[in-house]
């Protein structure tokens, strides 16, 4: 979700949670709604809330609670931060120590060898680890004349035995993502690589 | 009744542990770390590169480092390399026991032709 769906959630949840706080005050008569409300359109909106019959006013309650309990999760589950990724690999870990290499170097690694295809214009990889090794994403901008399997192909090999054979750690997969680049016309296709 | 060992302050190990790093074929150069400053600190200077620590009397050492990209790199080998390097300048100084090397590979730098 990108940042401004996320910021429009949050304000929205913060209106819900208001909505239902004040509401669930209102009722159970914590304060009056002059004391609550800053404009006196929302005191309209509450005043109702003073004159439940019994049965309106159970619902009430018990709707409000599960909406402020609902607005309460949903504002966790965005504001917690997201996984992150470890900066570093490690190679090796012996009774000597630690062995490490920054995740960016090998992302620096597989983008040079995948630059080294031809008809790769441009890359954009990104390297995961688990227990099994190392799994590899290579988003990448291909020359539309050059064919996206055979390319993929050699690819995902140069890449596979570059970073295992200078890492040392077995590489268990290697995603490509292809994307075709139009190109300007009479313009010969350049590489550019990050 | 002195035990005859010399005393080396901790930015002395950390300067022979860099030089000695730096002789390493395949070490493009040490580096001051890439999430928080990696670095030995004394009275008015800082060695960068090399963080020191003692525990129990044995040296702790963490190397940052940047290596030398080529089709022969092997990160593993050269961090062997490296433990090796460090060990042995240690030695040489007689700062004691050395109990465990880091190696953190920071970056790998392509020389352009």
């Amino acid at each position: 979700m990108n940042v401004f769906n996320r910021l429009l959630i949050i304000l929205l949840d913060l209106l819900l949670l208001v909505a239902a706080g004040a509401v669930l005050l209102t009722t159970l008569r914590v304060t009056q709604p002059e004391q609550l409300a800053p404009i006196p359109w929302f005191v309209d909106r509450l005043v109702p809330f003073t004159q439940l019959d019994p049965t309106s006013w159970s619902w009430t309650v018990g709707v409000s609670i599960v909406l402020l309990l609902v607005g309460l999760l949903l504002l966790f589950l965005e504001l917690r931060p997201g996984p992150r990724e470890a900066p570093q690999i490690t190679l090796k870990q012996d009774g000597l120590g630690r062995v490490t290499v920054a995740r960016d170097g090998v992302r620096h690694l597989v983008d040079r060898e995948a630059g080294l295809v031809a008809g790769v214009m441009e890359v954009r990889s990104h390297v995961e680890e688990d227990a099994a090794g190392l799994r590899i994403l290579c988003h990448l901008s291909v020359d539309p004349t050059r064919s996206v399997p055979e390319l993929t192909q050699e690819l995902q090999e140069r890449v596979k035995m570059a970073v295992e054979h200078h890492l040392g750690r077995p590489v268990v997969a290697v995603r490509v993502d292809a994307q075709v680049a139009a190109l300007a016309p009479g313009r010969r296709a350049g590489r550019r690589v990050r | 009744m002195d035990s005859g060992r010399l005393q080396v302050s901790e930015v002395g190990i950390a300067r022979a542990v860099v030089a000695a790093v730096r002789r390493v074929p395949g070490v493009a150069d040490v580096s001051p770390g890439r999430f928080a400053e990696a670095a030995t600190y004394g009275p008015g200077e800082k060695v960068r590169g090399v963080a020191l620590a003692r525990t129990a009397g044995a040296l702790d050492i963490e190397v940052h480092l940047c290596a030398l990209h080529a089709d022969a790199l092997l990160l593993p080998e050269l961090a062997s390399r490296v433990r090796s390097a460090v060990r042995q300048s240690v030695e040489a100084l007689g700062a004691g026991a050395v109990r465990r090397i880091d190696v953190a590979f920071d970056d790998l730098r392509v020389e352009e032709a």
